[in-house]
């Protein structure tokens, strides 16, 4: 059973509402002591050695080609460490345009996690805006991801709005439009005639999308298992934006019966 | 009655050799050369310069502004997005909204206006002038660039040695764009690293360049494209906000090293 289930939050993100999370992971699950902190991160800012050290992990986690697996061998730059070492030391830097490990930047989350918070029992689920990926050993190159289960679980802002592929037609379009040249402002046009069908960044709806991220966290942790196959239950592993904003936003209901059962199952035992 | 005061040829000659000598044997020394006269190195000047910083641009072409005169296909439309229009108003460079956030102006008007605030603050500059090396010093640390003239890469070199000169200074900022050229002789020396272009994430592009603008090694700060190169960050379009900021940014880095640089010389 779980006992508590804490929720870092992302303030880089301005429409995220990590109360909202709280609330609602509170209601799904009643036996746990659910509660927001400020970012994981944040500790790091007060302490130089540590800043140090954790900017030149992140350094090393980032992916430079996508081809190539596994970064942690990688010695970066010392200007890539001072850019981690200054996002780290100014709370207001946006984290885009860059792809990192999730698995390296899980360690390195995970190893600032309290001991006496480890174990089955504690489900940490770190909301972070920078952009993470996964090696896909079938197709040999980096994937960006919006969640990745574990110990810590990480849910990606920036993979809510990168990682599941817009429409086809979107790429067919921009191609068009960077082929001819098009200037910015075309290109500005191209993305506003999707908004409807994907995420943006800062988009309104992103605390809602996410509320099924962190549920897929917690079921990965109660049954083993975070992806449903339902296309209209939250726990759903959207790869397009349709899916993805079909299974936490515009779905008839929230879970496929299978997970209704599991969630109810849990709001029971929290009643009792 | 004739237009023009009479001079000999010979004056003119000497003008032009006593003005051009003073300069280089004032300039055989200065605190910061920018190696590139494109919109980063030219801001980054213009902002040096303003603050009294001793400040000479290197520029290989005859002519100054880099690829701030054209955008893309050849179309003499410069764009940016903002906050780089704030740079725009500061120069006093007329442009027009496109699109809210979007701004454009022309690439002639621009780039003059730019070069000329760079000279009215005080730069100078050697142009149709090349970067050959750069000059070391203790620990690597970068004091200054090799240099000779732009058509002497065109020789044959069994026609004559055509030697270069080297010139010192504080703090050098390679703003060379793609080519990245200072950087690129320091990575064949096996001094350092770059990445090479990333092809990810085009739109992130601008905001990546301007928060990774600054020092890459002691003595050596990076700018404008040659950012991208270092640090294998996405390719960009043509707008060149980010060139303006980058070269702001690299000019602030400027402003909080010369002081440690003096202290330890």
């Amino acid at each position: 059973m779980i006992s508590n289930i804490y929720i870092y939050e992302e303030p880089r993100c301005s429409t995220l509402d990590c109360s909202e999370l709280v609330e609602y992971t509170a209601a799904m699950i009643p036996t746990a002591q659910v509660e927001s902190r400020g970012p994981i991160l944040e500790s790091a800012a007060s302490d130089y050695e540590l800043m140090e050290n954790i900017a030149g992990s992140i350094a090393r986690a980032k992916i430079r080609d996508l081809s190539i697996p596994s970064p942690q061998h990688q010695t970066p730059l010392s200007g890539e460490v001072a850019y981690e070492r200054q996002r780290l030391a100014n709370s207001k830097s946006s984290v885009y345009g860059l792809l990192y490990d999730a698995h390296e930047f899980s360690r390195l989350c995970m190893g600032l996690i309290p001991e006496s918070e480890s174990g089955l029992k504690h489900v940490h689920v770190v909301i972070t805006n920078q952009l993470i990926g996964t090696w896909d050993s079938a197709d040999r190159r980096y994937h960006a991801r919006t969640i990745l289960c574990g110990s810590p679980s990480l849910i990606s802002i920036s993979g809510l709005v990168e990682a599941p592929a817009k429409a086809p037609g979107y790429y067919l379009a921009r191609r068009s439009a960077e082929a001819l040249g098009i200037d910015e402002e075309a290109k500005v046009e191209l993305a506003e005639s999707f908004a409807d069908d994907c995420l943006s960044f800062d988009d309104p709806r992103v605390t809602e999308a996410a509320k099924g991220y962190v549920l897929q966290a917690i079921s990965h942790r109660l049954t083993g298992e975070a992806f449903c196959s339902e296309p209209g239950c939250r726990l759903f592993n959207a790869h397009w934006q349709r899916e993805l904003i079909a299974a936490q936003l515009n779905g008839g209901h929230e879970f496929c019966r299978e997970h209704e059962i599991l969630f109810r199952r849990q709001q029971k035992e929290g009643k009792a | 009655m004739a237009l023009f005061h009479p001079i000999d040829e010979k004056d003119v000659t000497r003008a032009i050799v006593g003005g051009f000598m003073r300069q280089f044997d004032e300039y055989a020394e200065s605190d910061v050369i920018i190696v590139g006269g494109g919109p980063s190195g030219l801001i980054a000047g213009r902002e040096l310069a303003s603050k009294g910083v001793k400040t000479l641009i290197v520029e290989r072409n005859n002519y100054i502004g880099g690829g701030f005169w054209i955008g893309g296909y050849l179309m003499n439309k410069v764009t940016f997005r903002a906050p780089a229009q704030e740079v725009l108003d500061e120069l006093g460079i007329p442009y027009e909204e496109a699109k809210e956030g979007l701004y454009v102006a022309d690439g002639p008007h621009a780039c003059s206006k730019l070069i000329a605030a760079a000279c009215d603050a005080g730069v100078k500059f050697a142009n149709m002038t090349i970067f050959e090396d750069v000059v070391l010093r203790e620990e690597n640390r970068v004091a200054g660039v090799v240099i000779n003239w732009t058509p002497i890469q065109s020789l044959p070199r069994e026609i004559t040695c055509v030697d270069p000169v080297a010139i010192e200074c504080k703090i050098v900022i390679d703003c060379t764009g793609h080519d990245a050229c200072v950087l690129s002789k320091l990575e064949q020396r096996g001094l350092a690293k770059t990445l090479g272009f990333g092809a990810m994430w085009v739109e992130r592009s601008e905001d990546l360049l301007v928060e990774h603008t600054g020092e890459f090694m002691p003595g050596l700060v990076i700018a404008g494209m040659a950012v991208s190169t270092a640090y294998g960050l996405p390719r960009m379009g043509p707008t060149f906000g980010g060139m303006l900021l980058s070269g702001k940014r690299a000019a602030e880095v400027v402003m909080k090293m010369l002081p440690e640089v003096v202290a330890a010389s």
